[in-house]
């Protein structure tokens, strides 16, 4: 085993890192990880502590039961509140009222979902905007689409 | 964007997530694999007249593995997360294999590396003075045995890790090809024999690139090309590129021929598509002109000066660079223009030249490795044809 010393350094300097990685590594899992799972059960608790933003159906309703039962009717029963208007967070806390719902009046909120596209199932209701608007005569061909274009006809609740 | 996608594609089908970035990272890969096998060729199978390109292949199989990562941290979002996948591995998942893959790959690589150059690293420390003196006997792991005894030692070592560094090359690199092949939802990805396809083009690439680097090391060293070396090398490349490209052929042949249900998007794929990237660069440009030239270059060996020889054999490398990276592209970007619905296909996929994962920053990280082999070259030659080198890597060896 002579004219080895040098394999054997190598050797044990492989050791040492190899050693070295295992101790890093088992100070890098989180405390909680695997715990409940392959994850970091924690985790879980950090998002419990998050401020709720989206409040859904059930927090629209609790007092807007009228509007909700126009929509229930509509096309757009499936479509949530909140897909349109803003989150709950913005206009009520603790069941009061904070501030006014903002509106979106764009017509990108619309073409969201009702653009024609290739790529949509053609029984779905989409509409090249720009066209036809052009064809209903409400704008010019190079005009940028005026705000609130879509609702001046279209009523999203009672669709 | 109403004209930019055609047929139904599902909501989640529309976008191309896999980018340039996806793109480089197989084909760097397969450049740390590739090269690494010619220096195997060399240390494990006695190809002797391979002796001139054995340290400068796995110099530049080192070069291009510590490279490889950068695109995949490019392509995330989160870098800082990448490490969580070394961290805490979930063994059902193919990529999750990577970090152990790697590490084993660089361990093995750095060794041999290490023990092929552990002659010049002791020469250079016992002939220099102050820091570089310093830095060169760490290196050396402050042994200074340089003989006939230690280097027999050294020998066998580097024998044992070359065929160790196989299998390894061959895993780093089949599983990258896996990675693809597994997706059971995309046909243009699953099939067994990509990993294979992968493989082999992986060895095709390293090959083109050791001797694309060979050549000009030479001509800036102002040394002489070795005529044997390239000549065997191209003997290599010519077999490689055949069962290469026999392979890709033998994929689509069997699509063609079988018309399962994934033929309906398939040949539409390939026909409009992929048309330019497919058939006129990975196949026509890509692999039958280099089939053609190293065929010229193997069977006309008599009747060809060497210089001519070795400018064709360079010539066949540098477009077959080209072909494995149009094959990437095709593979990577190919699988992601049509839907999974099989019945529509999206825009095709333009990096631009500025964005996080563009062409700029592709253009970077491949010449990265090349400033690492400049900077390796500073301290240790890549070429190992010095006289008193010549113990460290005998033709046994």
């Amino acid at each position: 085993m002579e004219h080895t010393k040098h394999l054997w350094r190598a050797f044990l300097i492989l050791l040492v890192l190899g050693v070295a990685g295992i101790f890093v590594r088992h100070f890098l899992i989180p405390e909680s990880f695997g715990e409940q799972g392959f994850y970091r059960y924690t985790s879980l608790g950090e998002f419990k502590e998050k401020p709720v933003i989206h409040g859904a159906v059930g927090s629209c309703t609790s007092c807007h039961q009228e509007i909700a039962d126009t929509k229930t009717a509509g096309k757009h029963a499936s479509v949530s509140c909140e897909v349109c208007h803003a989150p709950e967070s913005v206009h009520a806390a603790g069941g009061q009222k904070i501030a006014d719902m903002p509106t979106n009046p764009s017509h990108t909120l619309c073409a969201t979902c009702h653009q024609f596209l290739e790529a949509r199932p053609k029984e779905f209701p989409q509409v090249d905007v720009t066209q036809h608007l052009i064809d209903l005569g409400v704008m010019a061909k190079g005009e940028a689409i005026p705000d609130g274009a879509c609702i001046v006809c279209h009523q999203p609740h009672t669709l | 964007m109403s004209h930019a996608l055609t047929g139904y594609l599902f909501p989640n089908d529309v976008h191309i997530l896999w980018s340039l970035m996806i793109v480089m990272y197989p084909y760097i890969t397969g450049l740390v694999a590739g090269a690494f096998i010619v220096s195997s060729l060399y240390h494990v199978f006695g190809r002797t007249e391979l002796r001139p390109v054995a340290r400068l292949s796995m110099s530049a199989s080192l070069a291009f593995l510590l490279v490889a990562t950068l695109p995949l941290l490019f392509h995330l979002g989160h870098p800082e997360r990448s490490l969580n996948i070394v961290i805490t591995p979930h063994f059902t998942s193919a990529m999750a294999a990577f970090g152990l893959i790697y590490t084993l790959y660089l361990t093995l690589l750095v060794l041999e590396i290490w023990l092929v150059y552990r002659k010049d690293i002791i020469l250079t420390a016992s002939r220099s003075r102050g820091l570089k003196r310093w830095i060169f006997a760490t290196m050396a792991l402050g042994v200074y045995d340089i003989s006939e005894e230690a280097l027999r030692v050294d020998r066998r070592v580097i024998t044992v890790l070359a065929a160790l560094g196989i299998p390894a090359a061959c895993i780093l690199h089949g599983y990258v090809g896996f990675m693809f092949g597994s997706v059971k939802a995309n046909y243009w990805w699953s099939t067994p024999l990509m990993p294979v396809i992968f493989l082999f083009s992986a060895v095709m690439s390293g090959m083109a690139m050791v001797i694309i680097l060979y050549l000009i090391l030479m001509r800036f060293a102002n040394r002489p090309i070795d005529p044997d070396c390239v000549q065997s090398l191209a003997r290599w490349l010519w077999l490689f590129v055949v069962m290469t490209v026999t392979m890709e052929m033998l994929e689509i042949v069997t699509l063609a021929y079988e018309r399962n249900e994934e033929w309906v998007v398939i040949a539409p794929l390939l026909n409009t598509k992929l048309a330019f990237s497919f058939v006129v660069v990975q196949v026509v440009f890509g692999s039958l002109i280099p089939i053609l030239l190293l065929g010229i270059v193997v069977l006309m060996q008599p009747f060809l000066t060497s210089p001519l020889r070795n400018t064709i054999t360079f010539i066949a490398s540098l477009i077959l660079l080209i072909q494995v990276f149009a094959m990437r592209w095709n593979v990577v970007i190919g699988g992601q223009i049509f839907s999974k619905s099989l019945s529509g296909f999206r825009e095709s996929y333009h990096p631009q030249l500025l964005e996080k994962e563009g062409i700029l920053s592709a253009v970077l990280i491949f010449i990265v490795p090349f400033v690492f082999l400049a900077l390796f070259n500073k301290f240790l030659p890549l070429y190992g044809d010095a006289p008193e080198t010549k113990a460290a890597t005998t033709e046994e060896g």
